[in-house]
């Protein structure tokens, strides 16, 4: 209980709710504009929350991450383009919605399904993760390494179209994050005489190339294009956020459908790999199964913009529960975070709930204070929205190329780091480009320290005999037969995908 | 048997991924080996996977490619298709960071940054000189008191005169 109070009180505090507000406003802002995520704003901003209290910068970073995701349904209902992918289903019916004139209703029902689906996850994130964490804690090295080993898997065989290319993204992830000193012996490893590698790859660079420069590459690839004549993506906007409002009540009628969507998104978010994009997918389709016009879905339903907007806000609070009680995180967002959550000295996994409980009592805090936040500055500023997404491409690409060489030199104060920076761009580029999944490559990347010493940890207490080890210990059992399922099951669906008999959804 | 853009790309990927096992010995002091726990054990094995997945993707991709004539369209049909001027993109990009990167700490922020983002501007569409020079100024501006002010990351503002000098 004292814990609990002294988490809530470090957050009511100038610094955090600062945080929080500039960060829904930055997320809002970023989300809104199409090609730009809030997983990006967190790459990018990430170097200037190192000189903050780590409350502060986790509050800061978690408001983008709940903007980011109300902000992706602003050019879905606007622009008929998502700002971010989550916002893709949001789109099919906030779109004829505006066009009809009921814009300021569409948009209304995406911020208030989007806080709802927030508000419920984050509820059962605070009642799901104390009790798992207690489980975790109980975690070896074997089963570290299984679990670990199962979100890869299922990352890998989730977030691209083939699960083969995926394992590869994958394991080049982890493969890049072998660069430095060995965890075990100390002794130097694959750094080609850099000094400068002696420590490892650094995230962030790698980050902000990925996500930020191989956007800025693809725009200017874009605008070459369109000089050329090649391209033609007319879009037609709505720049008028006026007309009839939602009222409270009428929202109220929607509860069954932001509920279910929510528990979706919820237990989605839970798991590595599959994300908010699916879980708005899945919201959009179940909200059209339960409805009693599906008819009118494509057409302009409210339930088409409260399904997929409170099941991928509500992925936010899910995913947290494997990176607050397993340190694993599920999604790119959720790995960048557990970056800065390292460069502030706070290592996520069960422990910290005995170790620090406070600071895991402030984030949940932070987490369900940030979406009232949402709802008051996504209320606030729905008079901009018609101007935010119409930035022009060349001014908004433009200034987050500049801001990622800012960012990544300000990170570390070192050229190096930018040099480190545009390699990874060029090769996020032709990932991008050839369907490896850059979320495999990340997760890799951020969990391989952890699960290479939980490996070869595993090898040397097995002494020759891994099998045996792993038979008696039933956690890692049931995390091996998961993988072994979920390889057999992806790759055939793959199969079935690819001779036609059935489509993936 | 069509050989499509993705299997170059696989094929290149299994090369890289042979020239990697030979070179890692070499990047690697291994200690501990007991158990083939070393500190090589996990380069070599993330390789060792990419290379099978790669072989793998690439037999796959034949394998549907020699089914029948029909089904020749199918590995052309999910190809990425490539020409000179979508590269144009990452070359221009990257070529230009990359000079930023060396011109930095001769130039100071400011300058450097301002001359880096009205070529991106442009690059990426700007076509009115007036509002490229006033945006790039703005933005130029804000970043710096941003970081400077806001979250005290001191950037180098002015050319290192000890960079200069050599």
């Amino acid at each position: 209980m004292e814990a609990l109070i002294a988490g809530i009180l470090t957050v009511f505090t100038v610094g955090p709710l600062i945080g929080i507000v500039a960060g829904v406003a930055v997320g809002i802002f970023m989300g809104a504009i199409p090609g730009l995520t809030a997983a990006m704003a967190i790459a990018l901003l990430s170097p200037v929350t190192f000189g903050m209290e780590p409350i502060t910068a986790i509050a800061f970073l978690t408001g983008i991450y709940k903007g980011g995701t109300f902000g992706g349904s602003i050019s879905a209902i606007l622009l008929n383009t998502p700002g971010s992918p989550e916002a893709t289903a949001t789109a099919f019916d906030g779109y004829p919605l505006a066009k009809a004139g009921q814009v300021k209703r569409a948009l209304q029902m995406a911020l208030f399904a989007s806080v709802a689906g927030a508000v419920l996850a984050d509820v059962l994130l605070y009642l799901v993760a104390a009790p798992f964490s207690k489980i975790a804690l109980k975690f070896g090295p074997t089963e570290i390494t299984f679990v670990v080993l199962f979100a890869f898997t299922f990352v890998a065989g989730l977030t691209g179209r083939s699960m083969l290319r995926g394992m590869s993204a994958c394991a080049f992830g982890v493969l890049c994050a072998m660069v430095g000193l060995d965890p075990m012996s100390a002794t130097p490893r694959l750094n080609f005489g850099f000094i400068e590698l002696q420590d490892g790859l650094p995230l962030l660079p790698i980050a902000i190339g990925m996500l930020g420069v191989t956007e800025v590459m693809l725009a200017v690839e874009r605008s070459i294009e369109k000089r050329r004549g090649n391209s033609t993506n007319a879009v037609s906007s709505i720049s008028d956020t006026s007309g009839p409002p939602l009222p409270i009540t009428e929202f109220l009628t929607y509860w069954k459908t932001i509920l279910r969507s929510s528990l979706i998104g919820s237990a989605i978010g839970a798991l590595p790999g599959i994300g908010a994009s699916m879980a708005a997918f899945i919201g959009y389709g179940t909200a059209r199964k339960y409805s009693r016009e599906p008819e009118q879905f494509g057409k302009g339903s409210l339930d088409g913009v409260a399904g997929p907007e409170a099941a991928n806000s509500a992925v936010v609070g899910g995913s947290f529960v494997p990176l607050l009680t397993l340190g694993i995180p599920g999604n790119v967002t959720t790995a960048l975070l557990i970056g800065t959550f390292l460069v502030h000295g706070i290592e996520p996994g069960p422990h910290v709930f005995k170790t620090e409980p406070a600071l895991i009592y402030g984030i949940f805090t932070i987490l369900f204070v940030a979406n009232f936040f949402n709802l008051a500055v996504g209320l606030l500023g729905s008079s901009l929205y018609g101007h935010i997404v119409k930035a022009p491409e060349y001014v908004s690409y433009s200034i987050v190329g500049l801001t990622c060489l800012t960012g990544v030199y300000a990170s570390s104060n070192s050229v190096f780091s930018i040099y480190v920076m545009i390699v990874f761009a060029v090769i996020g580029y032709f990932m991008k480009k050839f369907d490896y999944s850059f979320v495999a490559f990340l997760i890799g990347f951020v969990l391989a320290p952890e699960f290479e010493i939980a490996f070869r940890s595993f090898l040397l207490i097995a002494q020759g005999d891994p099998v045996g080890l792993l038979l008696k210990s039933p956690i890692a059992l049931l995390f091996f037969t998961l993988t072994v399922v979920a390889v057999v099951r992806i790759a055939w669906s793959e199969h079935l995908n690819t001779t036609g008999k059935k489509q993936r959804t | 048997m069509t050989i499509t853009n993705r299997n170059t790309v696989s094929i290149v990927i299994v090369l890289l991924c042979g020239i990697a096992l030979w070179i890692i010995p070499g990047q690697v002091e291994d200690g501990e080996t007991s158990f083939a726990t070393g500190a090589a054990l996990l380069p070599d094995l993330a390789v060792s996977l990419i290379l099978i997945f790669t072989l793998l993707d690439l037999l796959i991709s034949f394998g549907k490619s020699v089914q029948s004539a029909a089904n020749r369209k199918m590995a052309v049909a999910g190809d990425i298709a490539l020409k000179g001027a979508q590269f144009s993109g990452v070359v221009i990009v990257a070529g230009v960071m990359a000079l930023y990167a060396f011109v930095l700490l001769h130039l100071g922020y400011l300058v450097s940054s301002t001359l880096l983002l009205a070529f991106l501007m442009t690059c990426t569409g700007a076509r009115h000189f007036s509002k490229l020079a006033v945006i790039t100024v703005a933005a130029v501006c804000v970043l710096y008191l941003g970081m400077r002010y806001g979250f005290g990351v001191h950037l180098p503002v002015l050319p290192d005169l000890t960079v200069l000098k050599g």
